[in-house]
């Protein structure tokens, strides 16, 4: 049991990035599930832009003329204390894009998020709880920003965001069960000349796992609403349409001493919809956590 | 278990994976339009697109003004997606004549509604605005 509370935190880093102009990232950026105090994890990540929906959701699929590739890699630090948690996560990103016959990249830090957990008692065994707050500072260039060719060093969310949610887990002997619910806001924020109205947002998550000896499966599904939103640029204000999308986690984790875990997931944001005005991404990563 | 079927009852079978298209939708595409007037200072203008147009590769137009701008104010454009509230890259722009103008190394980065936004500027202020729509 406990090789699946390690592993099963690794669904909820946040691992796949390649639509920062357009949602937020549900995953807590990282989760202590076993008595720790400290836990670093590692990630590398990397998502492909397979399409795009629109507002009326219509997807239409890119060809071999316009890729979008975005290469991360990630860590983060936690610090645990009686049933408080506080955590912080930072990565680092290329992205890269081909339109016809022009090629760019950029690379960057992305945005930082911090998260406070606190876990809730049940009095029940097998079933956990924890609530959590998180922040996200918007300290990376977004497509608000002045754009680089092909808009490639746009990673960043744009907006400040806070958000609370909560996580439930069960575990039986060979299974494993996990859902999670949270909502967020999206602050107002001036970027440049564009003045950016708020937004709130939420994302509901279930998830299964099966567990043999040191090894792992789980498939998590996670459905994911941005409100539409104001976005103000010399005196004329646009509203955005609300954005939607599933993603559908498939993840192989496997213990690799009492200390160190390793997962590999797949991320595809194809599979269920519907989706709305959104890109639509597929990503794997490669996870390794350690803690003490 | 149940908030995984509720979650999966929730996508109603709408997925993408089995509902898309693979190339972009350029019907409504229009690739001259002639004789449009900007609203407030009603100076009108024509626009053409490049042959082979729209398409994910560099895209350029043209913006043939009927009359000359006046001192000091200068023609400002830039594509606009307003479902998603952003822009592109900027463009490259050359002044072909008085009343002529070109804008290469567009880029419509991804599919959907764009709109491109002509200004007239003076003083680094826009002084009229007109917007066109395009999807592909």
């Amino acid at each position: 049991m406990k090789f699946a509370l390690i592993i099963v935190s690794s669904f909820f880093l946040s691992t796949a990035y390649a639509s920062s102009c357009c949602v937020a990232n549900a995953g807590l950026p990282q989760f202590m599930t076993l008595p720790a105090k400290w836990q670093i994890t590692t990630t590398a990540s990397q998502a492909r832009v397979i399409g795009d929906t629109s507002t009326k959701g219509r997807s239409v699929f890119r060809g071999s003329n316009n890729r979008e590739k975005t290469t991360q890699l990630g860590g983060g630090i936690a610090w645990a204390k009686g049933p408080w948690q506080l955590n912080a996560s930072f990565a680092y990103a290329q992205k890269e894009r081909q339109l016809g016959d022009k090629t760019a990249a950029s690379t960057g830090a992305t945005d930082p998020s911090f998260a406070v957990v606190r876990e809730i008692p049940t009095g029940r065994f097998g079933h956990r709880v924890w609530s959590f707050v998180r922040h996200i500072f918007p300290a990376a260039d977004s497509v608000y920003d002045t754009q680089d060719e092909l808009s490639t060093n746009s990673i960043g969310a744009g907006r400040p965001q806070t958000g609370l949610g909560a996580l439930y887990m069960w575990n039986a002997r060979y299974f494993d069960a996990q859902a999670l619910a949270e909502a967020h806001l999206g602050h107002a924020n001036q970027r440049g000349d564009t003045r950016l109205g708020s937004q709130p947002g939420g994302s509901m998550g279930a998830g299964v796992g099966w567990v043999k000896s040191k090894w792992r499966l789980g498939s998590l599904i996670t459905a994911r609403w941005e409100a539409s939103s104001t976005v103000k640029q010399e005196g004329r204000e646009t509203r955005t349409g609300r954005i939607q999308v599933w993603d559908s986690t498939l993840s192989l984790g496997r213990q690799i001493d009492a200390f160190q875990n390793a997962a590999l997931s797949y991320n595809d944001q194809t599979l269920l919809g519907p989706a709305r005005n959104t890109t639509l991404s597929r990503s794997f990563s490669l996870l390794w956590q350690w803690r003490w | 278990m149940r908030w995984m079927v509720l979650l999966l009852l929730a996508s109603c079978g709408d997925s993408p994976l089995f509902n898309h298209v693979k190339t972009p939708d350029a019907g409504r595409f229009v690739r001259s339009v002639e004789d449009q007037r900007f609203p407030r200072s009603n100076r009108a203008f024509d626009l053409v697109w490049q042959t082979g147009c729209p398409s994910f590769d560099a895209c350029s137009f043209t913006v043939n003004l009927k009359d000359p701008l006046d001192s000091g104010e200068e023609l400002f454009a830039e594509l606009w997606m307003p479902s998603m509230g952003h822009g592109s890259s900027p463009f490259t722009v050359r002044a072909l004549g008085p009343t002529s103008w070109e804008f290469s190394d567009v880029y419509f980065i991804m599919p959907g509604n764009w709109e491109v936004v002509l200004k007239i500027k003076s003083g680094g202020q826009a002084i009229d605005e007109i917007r066109l729509d395009y999807r592909l």
